[in-house]
């Protein structure tokens, strides 16, 4: 028998399977309960894998301490400032160029002011940011400047400055009636990064000393007028002294209240880091998340590494047994 | 598709081509009805994992009835290996010939189960190198080369038959 007649021999020889055969597989499938549902392939279960990642991530970014929100850029010095009343107001802008950007807070408005009917004593403090040394030097040359064209004088002026770094302490005396005037001016000089105001009232004590005084005029004019002795003599030259004091006491209290001390502390910004990485500005919304997943990446990195081997070592495994079973196959069939 | 009904319709389909296969793997009708009643149980069980993508039902029914069979020979192995320690083993009974020929019947007993699952598979259900080769776990060349010593030595037995 030829090839080709043996193979054809062989297709029309092929059994038709019993009718037993039929009835039995036929119970079967009608017997048979719907099958279980089937189980997920796994492209869903890697896209469900992804997808809790994912929200794994999020949440680590939105959970994280300062995630999902812009860090606040700090401020030195601003913090420490006591918050005023109307802090807020931008000062005007000035266009210098030692100025590092619009101030954040400024004005004599802000401020609250001096009494015009009550002696008082005045200070302020302002924190101002420049570029540099020489626009700190600049800066306090123009206070300086400003204070005596209100008619006021510096009180004390410290000046420290290098080629790009810079500190400077100037207090101005300002006649009170001007202050406004003088905080709104040098307030434009560079950035305010902070501002503080103190107001002791002096009212109470110089009428106090007013009326001392009167009292003892009235004392002084009964002593000159009663019988002179010595005793009545010694008296009134005391209470002449006595008045003399006070009236110079009061005077002094009054002149000091008629000028403001203003105090201007002239900076430049901090130096910048040496390690950019300890910045921490510039740093947006989303830096939780570029954290989160560089340690997911970091995860990968060391699940490569170790699994690597690992399911290199399942692989030849794998290719081992599935050679021997085949083997065992091939024997089992080769006796059959 | 995956469903109670389109399982009945797919065993009605392929029924007689694994009873076929069946028949020409174990060489015995009475098993290869056993083996195919088995396999059918086994393939409604596993039907919730047959994936189209991965073949066709055909080739997916069979490859459940070969791994049916496997079982059965390597059960009947250990039972043969009690029956020799024991006593002389049971001769079982001659496979009934009907729609062979006597000297093909013959020349087909003297194949290995191997050889006559190959013949099965690339003859009687035509199946093409690819899926057969897939199916036996070796490459496609190896499966035309067994293929064609399977059928030489069924030559040859017809031959000295004749």
């Amino acid at each position: 028998m030829l090839r080709p007649e043996l193979l054809v021999a062989l297709r029309e020889a092929t059994p038709a399977a019993p009718s037993s055969l039929y009835e039995r597989v036929h119970s079967l499938a009608v017997a048979a309960s719907p099958p279980a549902r089937r189980r997920p392939g796994w492209r869903v279960s890697l896209a469900l894998l992804a997808a809790a990642v994912a929200s794994a991530a999020l949440a680590g970014a939105l959970l994280l301490p300062g995630g999902g929100a812009p860090t606040t850029v700090g401020v030195p010095g601003h913090g420490s400032a006591p918050v005023l009343p109307g802090l807020g107001k931008a000062s005007p802008a000035l266009g210098r160029s030692n100025t590092l950007a619009p101030s954040i807070a400024s004005s004599a408005a802000a401020l609250p002011g001096p009494s015009a009917t009550r002696a008082q004593r005045y200070g302020a403090t302002l924190r101002l940011r420049l570029r540099d040394g020489s626009a700190v030097a600049a800066a306090a040359r123009e206070a300086v400047r400003i204070a005596q064209s209100l008619g006021g004088y510096p009180e004390t002026v410290k000046v420290s400055v290098g080629a790009k770094t810079g500190t400077a302490t100037v207090v101005l005396r300002i006649p009170r009636a001007r202050v406004g005037a003088a905080i709104d001016r040098l307030s434009a000089l560079g950035r305010v990064v902070g501002e503080q105001a103190s107001i002791s009232d002096l009212q109470t004590g110089v009428d106090q000393s007013g009326r001392r005084i009167v009292r003892l005029e009235r004392e002084l004019a009964a002593a000159l007028h009663a019988p002179q002795s010595v005793a009545t003599r010694r008296l009134a030259a005391a209470l002449a002294a006595q008045i003399e004091g006070l009236q110079r006491a009061r005077a002094a209290t009054l002149r000091s209240a008629s000028d403001a001390t203003v105090t201007m502390q002239l900076s430049t910004p901090a130096p910048t880091p040496v390690h950019p990485r300890k910045r921490v500005s510039h740093r947006g919304p989303f830096h939780e998340l570029g954290v989160a997943f560089r340690l997911v990446g970091i995860g990968l990195v060391y699940a490569f590494a170790l699994g690597t081997p690992l399911a290199a070592l399942a692989f030849i495994g794998w290719l081992a047994a599935s050679r021997l079973r085949r083997r065992r196959v091939e024997r089992l069939l080769s006796r059959s | 598709m995956n469903s109670v009904t389109s399982f009945a319709e797919a065993a009605e389909r392929h029924l007689d081509d694994v009873y076929g296969y069946l028949v020409w793997f174990s060489g015995d009708r009475l098993l290869a009805e056993d083996l195919a009643g088995e396999t059918f149980e086994r393939a409604l069980r596993l039907w919730d994992r047959y994936d189209p993508r991965r073949g066709s039902e055909r080739t997916w029914l069979c490859q459940v009835a070969r791994t049916v069979a496997l079982d059965h020979f390597r059960s009947e192995r250990r039972r043969r290996r009690r029956e020799e320690l024991a006593a002389q083993p049971e001769r079982t009974s001659e496979p009934p010939t009907d729609g062979l020929s006597p000297e093909l019947e013959a020349a087909m007993r003297g194949l290995s189960a191997g050889e006559r699952e190959v013949i099965a598979l690339r003859v009687i259900l035509d199946l093409d190198a690819a899926s057969a080769a897939a199916m036996l776990g070796i490459s496609p060349t190896n499966c035309t080369t067994r293929l064609s010593r399977a059928l030489d030595k069924l030559e040859e037995a017809l031959r000295v038959a004749a």
